[in-house]
């Protein structure tokens, strides 16, 4: 048996199996129109479960970034030495530092002129 | 009316949404997805159900259709893959249970007045090998054999359509072609 051979007898093998067309569309027909159907009723069941699923997401959200937030701030007042934050810019920490100085003084000279 | 035209104008309005688009292309398109189908998995059946299947994906995916490509070779592919799963499920059962069809023999092709009855006797028997030949083969093998011999289409055609590479696709011809060759004849079969 050559290519030709095989050519033909497979031919015969799907004639054989179907000699001529079975008229699948009817039966297709009620496959395709069934789902767009259920696919009618079925968006509006899911439209508010997706709303309802997304403001729950979106609330969830917020809430963990308060959380995040809150959490953030109370180690940054942990590790603050001394009153100095280390959130405060360098320019203001100068500043208190210069005041506080300055106060020490200040109260020395006080003490000084009371005695 | 021109049968291209006719095409063309179907998958415009199937693509467009109108079922009576995929209606015209069902009917055009039937008959050669069926008999490939049936090669594959050797079961009316289960052909019907591959190309039924193949066609609601085209319905569902024509969105993707390149309308600058032809159809056939699209839903050639569809039917192809619906094939192969269907074949895939089909594994597990032995090849002595796929028999319901495969042991039929219909008589209308040999009706032909022209043709000796004994070369008909002849000619059926070896359908009737090729067809428990071909059971044997693995559903790769198969759609293999059936898109380069029933189709006849080139290696690089095949592994776009089944989706694997060339290479692929030569050694389940060069293993379809050795196993057919053991099981048809012994040893004049020149494939």
């Amino acid at each position: 048996m050559d290519e030709r051979e095989l050519r033909h007898m497979l031919e015969e093998l799907a004639e054989e199996g179907f000699p001529e067309p079975v008229g699948l569309w009817p039966r297709l027909r009620a496959r395709i129109e069934a789902p767009s159907r259920a696919t009618a009723v079925g968006q509006w069941i899911r439209r508010p479960l997706v709303w309802g699923l997304a403001l729950l997401m979106l609330a969830i959200g917020i809430g963990t970034g308060a959380y995040a937030g809150g959490l953030w701030r109370a180690f940054l007042l942990a590790r603050e030495p001394m009153g100095f934050s280390l959130a405060t810019p360098l320019g203001l920490q100068q500043d208190r530092l210069r005041a506080s100085a300055w106060g020490t003084g200040l109260c020395d000279r006080l003490r000084y002129v009371g005695t | 009316m021109d049968p291209e035209r006719t095409e063309q104008e179907a998958i415009r309005r199937w693509r467009a949404g109108d079922p009576e688009g995929l209606a015209v292309l069902v009917r055009l398109y039937e008959l050669r997805a069926l008999r490939t189908a049936y090669l594959i998995l050797q079961d009316r059946m289960d052909a019907e159900d591959a190309v039924q299947n193949a066609s609601l994906r085209a319905w569902i995916y024509r969105r993707r259709f390149d309308p600058q490509r032809p159809f056939w070779p699209w839903f050639l592919q569809l039917v192809i893959r619906e094939a192969r799963r269907i074949a895939g499920r089909h594994l597990s059962k032995s090849v002595s249970d796929t028999g319901s069809d495969a042991d039929r023999v219909d008589m209308e092709g040999w009706k032909d007045p022209g043709h000796a009855p004994d070369l008909i006797a002849e000619r059926k028997e070896s359908v009737r090998a090729l067809r428990q030949a071909l059971q044997r083969l693995s559903p790769a093998q198969r759609t293999a054999v059936a898109l380069r011999y029933y189709h006849s289409l080139a290696e690089k055609e095949i592994a776009e359509i089944m989706g694997c590479s060339v290479g692929a696709v030569k050694h389940y011809l060069y293993e379809a072609r050795l196993r057919l060759r053991d099981m048809l004849d012994s040893g004049e079969t020149q494939l």
